[in-house]
């Protein structure tokens, strides 16, 4: 299959806003694409080569891939230089050399017995993967031969996407659910499909192997796919209710009652002796945390096991739990042994999903938490989260108080029922939280995600004076505002924001983003920001909730202030529209009662 | 088909296969009654390398069909690595071997194992180059020349006429000009057609100058804007000849 395909379809997805001609664009392009290459192209499609939990990078600087553009077009690299200033990046910057200049090959001087041949699918990906893979002595020149090599035979318009996925900016707009879509309309049977595909992707996170499945053996072949040791699984996610009343209305009248430890929310995998740790957004950790990697390899009396737990760092001097901000510290990719010894961390578990090749995700969680505590063997720096089983709000309430003295943020409250399963990838009311920061000035505090931002004046000259923010909307995947942030940000803060978005700036509003305002500078909806404020209320400006609770308005928080940032989720993890609807609900209660 | 074939000194090899491993990952020796070949392209078709070694230069020598042995270089490198200076060397392919057998004969006899690939593809025609110039330099001298260009440049221009070659680079950062003439000693032969010069990779020639470890001869060949051949006289009467695309200025 020829590379330019692709490239044709990329074109029409960037040229829409709207998902349902992404989604047919893509369907388009799937229905053609022979099934044993279909992997491939969904990776190329996303930007990369395999699913990201793998972690497998390029490593190429950009510096290099000027260099390969430099020889595939002929040129010094000062010349590539003084291009990619004018068009701002490398990948417009190559296909304007390369659709004027390109370096002569031998082939041309072999009278017409050789020639070029267009750029196959196969060709571009296994030439990335080669790239990828290249490592050790000279590993930077192999790179650089390499790229150059698919470049020379690529036409202008193929060099730019090339280029935009080597440096990792492929960024079509195109999210997994709209992927998942599109492959349930070209080879799914109806509307069953999509979730039997759903289902799939939130056990088994990766694309192109769900996509290889259904191309291949249907979707009876999808149905077969099971939770694997070494693939990390979509967390369930909680809820949140503001009173301990509300909360055990929800769950029945009785709960288990879970300390928040203020860490890090870890899956680790077991298999024998190797362990693997990943992050709530999927990301393989393993190599940060060396300690909690032998506290499972010590402690999990299981061949094979798939926990969850909480990562806490914890005082090396006297055992106490430390903020989660003091783990940050062990996001490093050196000196991780001194990090480790300044930094040590506690596991506290709260989950079993899979033990020695049995599924657990559909079992209850008081069954699940069974199975954990069996396979567990306690220490001081590994054990059990904290819990409880309450049934009035009393001891909810008490239960919470113990646990904030402790040091955590809050609770969470677990359904006890026998339908209470593991759910993967949903957000319900299966868990719901309950945490400190909603007796704050707004019932909870959002984590909201930085759409654009307003250049400032005065003292902020030049630095940005307010980001546009917004709330996720699942439904439609797509990001509508909620407030323009400009407070609570350090001196110090402000003054490396710009540098901070840098990576993330684009010229046009994002085509996930949903907006009334005009920023000044747009970016891909990426950064996650812990916000609060003081209180909810319909606004003419922002399009969160837009129409649905009064025709003409969205939802809007009032002085909202910058509280930190959340790198450890992702855009998709922020705070929904419909959370924000509930929160405004909830606060129009309160203040009903007051009346 | 089985082969064996024994040369009296590993290292030599071990230059050569240092050499082509930095233009090429993998390729196909093809070994016949003949002698040995291979003529492979680099990746970005900027460089080709066309070499052969008839029966005459081995020790030993005894192969009845013709034999293809891909190998991916990277490997066969750190294998050639290993030997040792007054090494011989042997390889042997036996009876339907998937590996062929790598041994250095010196004071101990070691061997090694390299699996093999299953390259396939036609032979590749060479460029088709009326070259208008034609020199014999000693190796030595051209490398330095070369590296004195590297100063200032990623290019180098080569310019024959009828007295000299000039080896020439420049950029804002300085000039560079290295002449060989007959009177100066390195210039061993010059035949010009017609005045000529062209530019070609720094990056590659360099690469390409190992194999002056092995050749303290080399005969340059090129004409202008076409691409430039450098050839290395092997023992036993075997060639080793690169061919390199030019740069053309715009």
């Amino acid at each position: 299959m020829k590379y330019s395909v692709l490239v044709e379809t990329y074109e029409k997805i960037e040229s829409t806003t709207k998902r349902t001609e992404m989604t047919a664009y893509l369907v388009a392009l799937l229905k053609i694409v022979p099934p044993d290459i279909i992997d491939k192209v969904i990776y190329l499609t996303q930007g990369k080569l395999r699913p990201d939990y793998e972690g497998l990078e390029f490593g190429l600087a950009e510096k290099l891939a000027m260099k390969a553009v430099a020889q595939a077009v002929g040129t010094s690299l000062k010349d590539v230089a003084a291009v990619v200033r004018k068009f701002g990046d490398l990948g417009s910057a190559a296909e304007h050399l390369l659709a004027h200049k390109r370096s002569v090959s031998l082939f041309d001087f072999m009278g017409g017995e050789m020639k070029r041949e267009p750029l196959s699918v196969e060709r571009v990906y296994d030439t990335l993967m080669k790239i990828a893979k290249a490592a050790g002595e000279g590993a930077q020149d192999t790179k650089v031969t390499l790229l150059a090599s698919l470049l020379r035979d690529a036409s202008p318009k193929e060099a730019r996407y090339l280029l935009r996925i080597i440096l990792g900016k492929l960024r079509l707009g195109v999210a997994d659910m709209t992927i998942l879509e599109a492959l349930a309309i070209a080879y799914g049977s109806g509307k069953g499909s999509r979730a039997i595909i759903e289902r799939a992707y939130n056990i088994y996170p990766d694309l192109g192997y769900i996509a290889k499945m259904l191309a291949s053996k249907g979707i009876d072949g999808v149905k077969q796919i099971r939770i694997t040791v070494g693939v990390p699984i979509m967390p369930m996610l909680a809820e949140r209710l503001r009173t301990p009343e509300e909360i055990l209305n929800k769950l029945g009248g009785k709960c288990v009652v879970e300390y928040k430890y203020d860490g890090m929310r870890i899956q680790a995998h077991k298999k024998g002796s190797e362990v693997m740790l990943f992050s709530r957004r999927l990301e393989n950790v393993t190599h940060y945390f060396p300690d909690a990697v032998e506290l499972i390899k010590r402690h999990i009396k299981a061949q094979e096991a798939i926990v969850e737990g909480e990562c806490v760092a914890v005082d090396p001097d006297t055992g106490e739990l430390k903020p989660f901000q003091e783990l940050m510290h062990r996001r490093r990719k050196y000196e991780v042994k001194k990090a480790m010894e300044e930094y040590p961390v506690s596991l506290f578990l709260f989950d079993a999903l899979y033990i020695d090749g049995e599924d657990l995700t559909l079992k209850p969680y008081p069954e699940r938490r069974e199975h954990l505590s069996k396979i567990v063997k306690e220490t001081e720096r590994i054990r059990l989260a904290e819990y409880r089983l309450v049934s009035s709000p009393r001891e909810l309430e008490e239960f919470f108080e113990q646990a904030i003295a402790d040091g955590c943020e809050g609770v969470m409250c677990k359904a006890i029922t026998p339908n209470a399963i593991y759910q993967s990838g949903v957000r319900g009311f299966l868990w719901i939280k309950y945490k400190r920061d909603y007796k704050a000035e707004l019932a909870d505090t959002v984590d909201l995600v930085a759409v654009g931002a307003f250049w400032g004046r005065g003292r902020r000259a030049g630095k940005y004076g307010a980001l546009l923010m917004a709330a996720y909307d699942p439904e439609n995947d797509v990001f509508r505002t909620v407030c323009k942030v400009g407070s609570g940000f350090t001196d110090e803060e402000l003054e490396q924001l710009p540098e901070m978005f840098k990576p993330y700036i684009i010229d046009h509003k994002h085509p996930r983003v949903d907006s009334k305002m005009e920023a000044d500078v747009w970016f891909v909806p990426a950064i996650v920001m812990e916000i609060t404020g003081a209180e909810i209320t319909l606004s003419p400006l922002h399009t969160c909730a837009w129409g649905s609770l009064k025709e003409g308005a969205g939802l809007a928080i009032r002085f909202p202030r910058f509280l930190r940032f959340r790198p450890d989720k992702s855009p998709e993890e922020a705070t929904t529209v419909h959370e924000i609807v509930e929160l405004y609900k909830s606060q129009r209660k309160v203040i009903a009662e007051r009346a | 088909m089985s082969l064996k074939m024994v040369f009296s000194d590993a290292r030599q090899w071990r230059y050569l296969v240092d050499t082509f491993s930095t233009l090429i990952d993998e390729a196909c020796f093809i070994v016949s009654p003949e002698g040995v070949k291979l003529r492979a392209l680099d990746p970005s078709r900027i460089a080709m390398i066309d070499f052969f070694l008839p029966p005459e230069a081995f020790e030993e020598f005894e192969c009845t069909e013709e034999t293809r042995l891909g190998v991916n270089f990277d490997d066969f490198k750190k294998i050639m690595r290993r030997g040792k200076s007054k090494d011989r060397l042997e390889l042997e392919l036996g009876e339907s071997d998937r590996r062929i057998k790598i041994r250095f004969l010196g004071r101990a006899i070691r061997t090694f194992s390299l699996g093999l690939l299953d390259l396939g593809g036609e032979e590749l025609p060479l460029p088709k180059v009326p070259f208008t110039v034609r020199a014999k330099v000693l190796s030595d001298t051209m490398k330095e020349a070369l590296k004195d260009a590297e100063i200032v440049s990623d290019y180098v221009r080569l310019e024959g006429s009828e007295d000299k070659l000039s080896v020439k680079a420049s950029s804002d950062r300085g000039n560079v000009e290295v002449d060989f003439t007959p009177e100066s000693g390195s210039l061993i032969e010059l035949e010009v057609k017609e005045p000529s010069s062209a530019s070609y990779s720094l990056d590659y020639l360099s690469d390409m100058m190992k194999a002056s470890a092995i050749s303290d001869i080399l005969t340059i060949e090129f004409a202008t804007n076409k691409p430039l051949a450098l050839t290395f006289d092997l023992p036993g009467g075997g060639r080793l000849t690169f061919f390199l695309a030019p740069r053309i200025e715009s």
